[in-house]
C-alpha cells in the first residue's frame, strides 16, 4: 500500500520537530528514514503509526486519509527499538496477541504462530517469557508479532540498535529477505548508514526536521544534493575543503593550492553559486596518495596513519586543511612524511559556501 | 642500598601501626558490621523483641482477680478458641477486612486509572485525594461520629433535606457495621490509590503502544496489559491493607465501642476490653496471638499466590 505524507508539520510545544514534510512511499517499497538523533525520523514514523498526532498536514495510506484514525484502525504493525514485548505473556501469547484481539480461533492462532516461528526460527521458544530470552531472540519475537498478520504497512523503529554487531549484520539480511518475500510496504528508521545503504530501496535522509534527500542508496552516495548528505553518508566521511571561486582567473582558490577550472565549470559556477565561497568535497577513497611529486598534485604532510587490514586511512595535513585518504594497505608511508595528493576529478563534489547545496 | 634501607623503615612503621591499630575497639574488620548495627538492634530489642517475647510469656500465664500473674497455664488459648464471643469477633473482623479491602482496592484502582495522566489538574487532584490518609484515625473517627449522629449529624440532615428518612447509623447492627466500614474506606482508599498510582506510573509505556497498534481497545488494554503488569503492586497494596484492617481498633473505639450488642466488636477491641476492663491479660494476649497467626497465614497466602502464578507462567 502506498503511503503519503502531505505537508506534515509537528511541534512539541514551541519546538518544531518536523517542518513541511512531503514524502511518498511506493507500494511494496522498503524505505529507510535515516538521520541523526533528533532529526524527526522517529516522530515521522510514530505519526504514521498513529502514536503521535501531526500539528498540521495529512497522512494517507493508500488513498485513505488516516491522520484522525486510531492506530488500530490503520492496520499497521510496528517493531519497536525496545521490542515492546508484553513481559507477562509467553512468546506464543506475544506473537498471537494481534490475532487474539481479532478473535481468531485458537487452532488458527496456533497454526499462524507455528508458521511465523518457523520463518524466524523461534519454534523452541514459544513457551518462554521475554525475560528468559536474549536480545536477538526478543528481536525475533517482536518481528514475529508484526508478521503474524498481513498489515498494510510494516514499521520498524531502529529494531537492530540493541543487538551486538554480528547479530545485527545477520538480522539485517533476514529482514531484507523477509521484505522481498512478503512485499509489504515497509518504513525503517535508523541512524546507522550501513543499515540504510544495505537494506533500502530508497533512503530518505532527514536533518533538523527537514527531508534532505530522497533517493536510492547509490544515488545518495554518488550524488549527494548538499554538503550535509555528502558528509553524513560514507565512512570515513567525505573531506571538505573550504575555498573561493575566482572566475576571472579560471581557478578555485583553496589557500594552499589552486584548482584550475574550464569554461564549462565556470558557467556552472556563475549560474549556481550564491556568493564566492564554496566547499570542495571528496571522498577518502577518491584521494590518491603518492610519495613522489606528481604533476598537478597537492603537497602535504602525513599526520597519522591508521592501518585497517584491508585498507589504510591516511590523514594528511595540507596547510590548515586536513584531508583523509583511503589507500592500499601495503603502501610504505610514515608519519610526518611528505606526500602528494591527487583527487579523482570526476568524483569531486562542489557545494555552495552559503546554502551548502550541490553546485557540481 | 640507601633505597633498601628506606623500604625496611617503611615496613617497620607499617608493622607498628598494624600492631597498635588492633588494640582499638572498632579496628577488627569482622566485628565492625556488628558494631554498626548494634544501635538498631538495641532499639528493636527494647521496643519489639522484648515486648513480643514478654507477651508470649504473658499469654501462658494465669492471672488472678487483681491482674497479677499467678503461674503457668495453657488454658488461655483453649479458653479463647472455645469462646463464642471470640468467634463472633473473628467473624466480624474477617467480614470487615474483606469488605473494606475489596472496596478500597477497586475504588483505589479506579481512582488511580482516572488520574494517572500527567496533567496539572491531575497533579492537584492527586494531592486532594490523599488528604484523608494524612489525618489521625482517631480524629477521623470523631469527625464521623459527629456527622453520623442520628439527631444532629450532617448526614441525616442531608438525607432529610432530600426527603429521605433519617437513619440511626450507629444504633442498629447493620448500619453500625456499615458505618465503621465507610470510615475505613474513606480514610484508607487513598493509600491503595497512591500505591497503585505509583505502580501505574512506573509501568513501561511501550507495551501500551504495541497493544494499540496490535488493535486492542481500551478495555482490552486494561484487561490484558495494565492489570497483569500491575499484579505485583496490587498484591503489595492488598497485603498491607489486609494486615492493617485485621488489627483495626480506632473506629470501633470512637464510634461504637463494639456495639450495638457485639455487632462491631472486632478482635482487637474485644481483647482490649478483656485486658484493660477485666484485667485478663493472659486471655487477651492469647487472642491477639491467634489474630497475628491469622494475619500471617493470610499475607503468606496472598504472596504465595503471586509467586506461584509467576512460576506457572514461566514453565
Amino acid at each position: 500500500m502506498e503511503v503519503r505524507y502531505e505537508n506534515i508539520t509537528k511541534q512539541f510545544g514551541e519546538t518544531p520537530v518536523l517542518e513541511n514534510l512531503n514524502l511518498t512511499i511506493h507500494d511494496g517499497e522498503f524505505l529507510v528514514l535515516l538521520g541523526p538523533s533528533g532529526c524527526g525520523k522517529s516522530t515521522a514514523l510514530r505519526m504514521l503509526a498513529g502514536l503521535e498526532d501531526p500539528t498540521s498536514g495529512e497522512i494517507y495510506i493508500g488513498n485513505q486519509p488516516v491522520t484522525d484514525m486510531e492506530p488500530k484502525e490503520r492496520d499497521i504493525s510496528m517493531v519497536f527499538q525496545s521490542y515492546a514485548l508484553y513481559p507477562h505473556m509467553s512468546v506464543f501469547e506475544n506473537i498471537t496477541y494481534p490475532l487474539k484481539i481479532r478473535k481468531v480461533s485458537k487452532a488458527e492462532r496456533k497454526k499462524q504462530a507455528d508458521r511465523v516461528a518457523e520463518i524466524l526460527e523461534i519454534g523452541n521458544l514459544l513457551k518462554r517469557k521475554p525475560k528468559e530470552l536474549s536480545g536477538g531472540q526478543r528481536q525475533r519475537v517482536a518481528l514475529g508479532r508484526s508478521l503474524i498478520r498481513e498489515p498494510n504497512v510494516f514499521l520498524m523503529d531502529e529494531p537492530l540498535s540493541n543487538l551486538d554487531a554480528k547479530l545485527r549484520v545477520h538480522m539485517r539480511g533476514e529482514i531484507k529477505r523477509l521484505h522481498t518475500e512478503l512485499g509489504i510496504t515497509s518504513v525503517y528508521v535508523t541512524h546507522d548508514q550501513t543499515e540504510a545503504m544495505t537494506m533500502a530501496d530508497r533512503i530518505a535522509i532527514m536533518e533538523g526536521g527537514h527531508l534532505q534527500q530522497l533517493a536510492a542508496p547509490n544515488e545518495i552516495y554518488n550524488k549527494p544534493t548538499n554538503k550535509y548528505v555528502g558528509g553524513f553518508i560514507g565512512s570515513p566521511a567525505m573531506n571538505f575543503v573550504k575555498g573561493r571561486y575566482k572566475g576571472k582567473e579560471d581557478r578555485l582558490d583553496f589557500d594552499v593550492f589552486d584548482f584550475p577550472i574550464d569554461h564549462e565549470w565556470r558557467e556552472i559556477f556563475e549560474r549556481e553559486l550564491s556568493g564566492d565561497d564554496l566547499y570542495l568535497g571528496v571522498r577518502p577513497e577518491d584521494v590518491q596518495v603518492s610519495t613522489t611529486p606528481q604533476p598537478g598534485a597537492v603537497k602535504g604532510e602525513v599526520y597519522v596513519v591508521e592501518p585497517l587490514g584491508k585498507e589504510m586511512i591516511t590523514i594528511v595535513r595540507v596547510g590548515d586543511h586536513t584531508v583523509m585518504a583511503c589507500i592500499e594497505p601495503d603502501v610504505d608511508i610514515e608519519m610526518n612524511q611528505e606526500v602528494w595528493l591527487q583527487f579523482k576529478n570526476h568524483k569531486l563534489h562542489m557545494f555552495d559556501g552559503k546554502t551548502e547545496a550541490k553546485v557540481v | 642500598m640507601e633505597q633498601r634501607q628506606e623500604t625496611v623503615e617503611v615496613e617497620k612503621q607499617k608493622n607498628w601501626t598494624n600492631k597498635h591499630r588492633k588494640k582499638t575497639l572498632f579496628s577488627n574488620k569482622h566485628l565492625l558490621p556488628y558494631w554498626l548495627i548494634l544501635p538498631t538492634l538495641l532499639i528493636l530489642a527494647v521496643l519489639t523483641i522484648f515486648p513480643l517475647g514478654y507477651s508470649i510469656y504473658v499469654s501462658f500465664q494465669d492471672f488472678n482477680t487483681y491482674g497479677q500473674p499467678d503461674g503457668f497455664t495453657g488454658s488461655n488459648y483453649a479458653e479463647v478458641v472455645t469462646s463464642m464471643t471470640f468467634w463472633n469477633s473473628m467473624g466480624v473482623t474477617l467480614l470487615y477486612t474483606f469488605g473494606v479491602v475489596a472496596f478500597e482496592m477497586i475504588l483505589g484502582l479506579f481512582m488511580a486509572l482516572m488520574v494517572s495522566k500527567d496533567t496539572k489538574v491531575m497533579g492537584y487532584l492527586r494531592w486532594v485525594l490523599i488528604i484523608p490518609m494524612m489525618l489521625s484515625p482517631l480524629v477521623v473517627g470523631i469527625i464521623f461520629r459527629l456527622m453520623l449522629n442520628a439527631d444532629m449529624g450532617i448526614i441525616n440532615y442531608m438525607l432529610q433535606s432530600i426527603g429521605l428518612p433519617a437513619v440511626n447509623w450507629l444504633g442498629t447492627s447493620g448500619t453500625a457495621f456499615l458505618s465503621i466500614m465507610m470510615v475505613d474506606i474513606w480514610q484508607w482508599t487513598p493509600m491503595c490509590f497512591l500505591i497503585i498510582l505509583a505502580g501505574l506510573q512506573s509501568l513501561p509505556q511501550d507495551p501500551y503502544e504495541a497493544a494499540r497498534l496490535d488493535g486492542a481497545s481500551r478495555l482490552q488494554i486494561l484487561k490484558d496489559i495494565t492489570l497483569p503488569l500491575l499484579k505485583p503492586i496490587i498484591i503489595v497494596a492488598l497485603v498491607i491493607r489486609t494486615m492493617d484492617a485485621l488489627r483495626m481498633f480506632d473506629q470501633v473505639f470512637v464510634l461504637t465501642q463494639g456495639g450495638p450488642g457485639r455487632a462491631t466488636e472486632v478482635i482487637s477491641f474485644l481483647m482490649y476490653r478483656a485486658a484493660l476492663r477485666f484485667s485478663d491479660y493472659g486471655y487477651a494476649t492469647a487472642g491477639l496471638f491467634i489474630l497475628l497467626l491469622v494475619t500471617i497465614v493470610l499475607s503468606y497466602g496472598m504472596i504465595k499466590l503471586l509467586t506461584r502464578n509467576e512460576k506457572a507462567g514461566e514453565s
